[in-house]
């Protein structure tokens, strides 16, 4: 059963008086644990349809659903709390609160969901181990590695179970080995809970774990293909669906 | 709590401007506590002087405040041997003095000039204290002897005028309450400053009897009431108009002029004062808000993306403007406090208010009163000011917030 489903959704913003569209007539179905990776070059307008998606922007035309709600006729406060409940975000530049402790910055989803404290250290605990940062939960992120740090909002965005998490260039700032480790984890643990993952990129080293990828051009979507699994590390192919 | 926590570690990210947010509060508060405690220990010293001379409550002819006397105690209390002995009865009451209010010439055999005379009971220096700034001599005897010349105390300029000193026979005269001239002969007993220099030229002080002597009368201006409890002032005001309604009874406060207009001018100015500093402190929440706020657009647009609503983040910025003002206003008491005692340790003057002669110590109460309002002021325009200042930041929307460079 699809987790997201966005119909016919388009997105224009002003300029100088003029309505530039970024996004027409996109369509995007993502299932219950699905790894779906929007790629395009810079402006196309995967980061619109990932915000859109992400219930963080409005959009003029179309329609988004979840699990039988409509979420294109929320108002803002439904949204934030939608966003409270269902949807994770990671960012590219991590966006973690420096003055809050490893710890505190991955318990704050829990905070808003005002878990017992008991519960709420009891799962901060868990997710940390799980991206291997158990040792580093006093700390504060000015004094984490970029990985470390990626790692950190991965295990924020997971903590309260939620439906989809929402990532924009997750991996931009990365290198290319921490690049590696982030989306791995990212895959597994989403995997393991059940999470959809929405990603918008375009760094081909995701391709290989997403089980879908939509090729975003011009505000549209081109095309959507699935990966077929690498046969060896080195070797990526799309097998094209439309 | 977790959002005060929050707060409170969100005052540690710009250590600099925190403290000095901190610092301009502190002394903002410092400011208003220290003006206020310097009003409050004036008001008490004028308003304890005021109850000293004339008592909480006033008794007396219901026109002797309103209108001029035709001949001297036209207008006073008749039988007030009996109306003092009856309210000394009550224990509440520790001493009801009466006194007399005349004036007429005053000379040394060369030299004659006109004087205000107060009668006054022989346990005035009692409830006057310091007051009663005695500079030379001593106090009116208590039992005075009749066989010697009436006692009398000069004001200073007076003495002076008269080229009197202790010991000096001098000569009163008056009109007696009959239209008759009268005179009586006194030796001066001690010379007193009131610290006014108009009053010192003219005052002086006889016993009650050597004033009733010479105005042939026993009638008394009025009778002041001093009650052992201030507290029971408006108690005791009712129940004395109620026990003698042929007498007009009058709170010191009524007849307490000097400390009115000072109190007055003092509660314009410290009040003007206190509105500017608030504006000050005003202005310097706000300063710190909003650049925090610009600071912090791109984590309020994350922390809006993690589900948290618009009133919580700006509930947080507030938050963390009140625990500022608190402590602010915190450390505006430990100074102010610091500022108090050394006050207390190192004897201060202040100099002499225009028209006086004496100065007065420079000392300033810690109200607790003042300090609550101080704090709820403080953290109310702390707040105030947050809110402007973070007003826009959270205007924007999620997207924008955290493309915001």
């Amino acid at each position: 059963m699809s987790t997201l489903v966005a119909r016919h959704v388009s997105k224009s913003y002003l300029s100088g008086g003029k309505p530039i569209s970024v996004l027409t007539d996109a369509s995007l179905s993502v299932d219950e644990g699905q790894f779906v990776t929007i790629l395009g070059p810079s402006g196309s307008g995967k980061s619109t349809l990932l915000n859109i998606c992400g219930l963080i922007e409005t959009l003029d035309g179309g329609e988004l659903i979840h699990k039988n709600t409509v979420l294109n006729k929320l108002t803002q406060r439904q949204r934030t709390d939608y966003r409270r409940q269902h949807l994770g975000f990671i960012f590219q530049s991590f966006n973690l609160v420096p003055v809050m402790t490893v710890a505190d910055n991955v318990a704050y989803p829990l905070m808003l969901l005002d878990w017992s404290e008991a519960d709420k250290k009891q799962r901060v605990r868990e997710v940390l181990k799980q991206v291997g940062l158990s040792d580093f939960a006093d700390k504060k992120p000015e004094q984490l590695s970029g990985g470390q740090s990626q790692r950190v909002a991965v295990a924020r965005a997971l903590v309260k179970r939620p439906s989809i998490i929402i990532a924009d260039e997750p991996t931009a700032s990365l290198d290319a080995e921490t690049a590696t480790q982030v989306i791995e984890q990212m895959k597994a643990l989403a995997t393991e809970q059940g999470t959809a993952c929405l990603i918008a990129t375009h760094d081909p080293r995701l391709l290989p774990y997403s089980d879908s990828v939509l090729h975003v051009d011009h505000g549209l979507i081109v095309r959507e293909s699935v990966t077929v699994k690498p046969v060896s590390e080195n070797h990526i192919t799309l097998g094209e669906l439309s | 709590m977790k959002w005060i926590l929050l707060a409170w570690q969100n005052l540690g990210r710009n250590r600099r401007r925190t403290l000095a947010t901190l610092l301009l509060i502190a002394m903002g508060v410092t400011g208003i506590m220290t003006t206020t405690g310097f009003a409050l220990y004036t008001y008490e010293s004028l308003q304890e002087f005021a109850m000293r001379e004339n008592g909480q409550l006033i008794l007396s002819h219901p026109d002797f405040f309103e209108r001029e006397e035709e001949f001297p105690l036209q207008l006073g209390v008749a039988d007030s041997d009996d109306i003092r002995a009856t309210l000394l009865k009550d224990l509440n009451v520790s001493y009801v003095l009466p006194s007399i209010e005349f004036n007429g010439l005053i000379s040394n055999g060369e030299k004659t000039t006109i004087f205000m005379g107060r009668g006054v009971d022989t346990d005035l220096p009692k409830v006057m204290g310091p007051a009663l700034n005695i500079v030379d001599g001593r106090a009116l005897s208590l039992r005075p002897d009749p066989a010697q010349d009436y006692e009398v105390i000069l004001g200073q300029g007076l003495a002076e005028s008269m080229q009197a000193s202790i010991g000096s026979g001098l000569t009163l005269m008056s009109t007696t309450s009959d239209g008759a001239l009268n005179a009586i002969d006194v030796i001066v007993q001690g010379i007193v400053a009131t610290g006014i220099p108009e009053m010192d030229a003219r005052y002086l002080m006889v016993h009650n009897s050597s004033a009733q002597f010479l105005l042939d009368t026993d009638n008394v201006s009025q009778l002041s009431i001093y009650l052992r409890n201030s507290d029971l002032q408006s108690d005791y005001q009712q129940r004395l108009t109620d026990e003698f309604p042929h007498l007009l009874v009058t709170p010191w406060q009524d007849r307490a002029f000097f400390y009115r207009s000072v109190k007055n001018l003092y509660d314009r100015i410290f009040g003007v004062m206190g509105v500017v500093i608030l504006i000050m402190v005003l202005f310097a929440i706000f300063n710190t808000s909003a650049m925090s706020v610009m600071e912090r657009i791109r984590e309020i647009g994350t922390l809006g993306a993690l589900g948290t609503r618009r009133s919580e983040i700006i509930r947080l910025f507030l938050l963390e403007a009140s625990l500022l003002g608190g402590l602010g206003t915190l450390l505006g008491y430990g100074l102010s406090g610091i500022l108090t005692i050394a006050l207390t340790v190192f004897d201060v003057q202040m100099p002499a208010p225009p028209g006086q002669t004496e100065g007065y110590p420079l000392q300033v109460y810690f109200s607790g009163e003042v300090a609550l309002w101080a704090l709820f002021g403080v953290v109310v325009i702390s707040m105030l000011a947050s809110a402007l200042a973070v007003r826009k930041g959270t205007q924007l929307t999620v997207a924008e917030a955290l493309r915001y460079a």
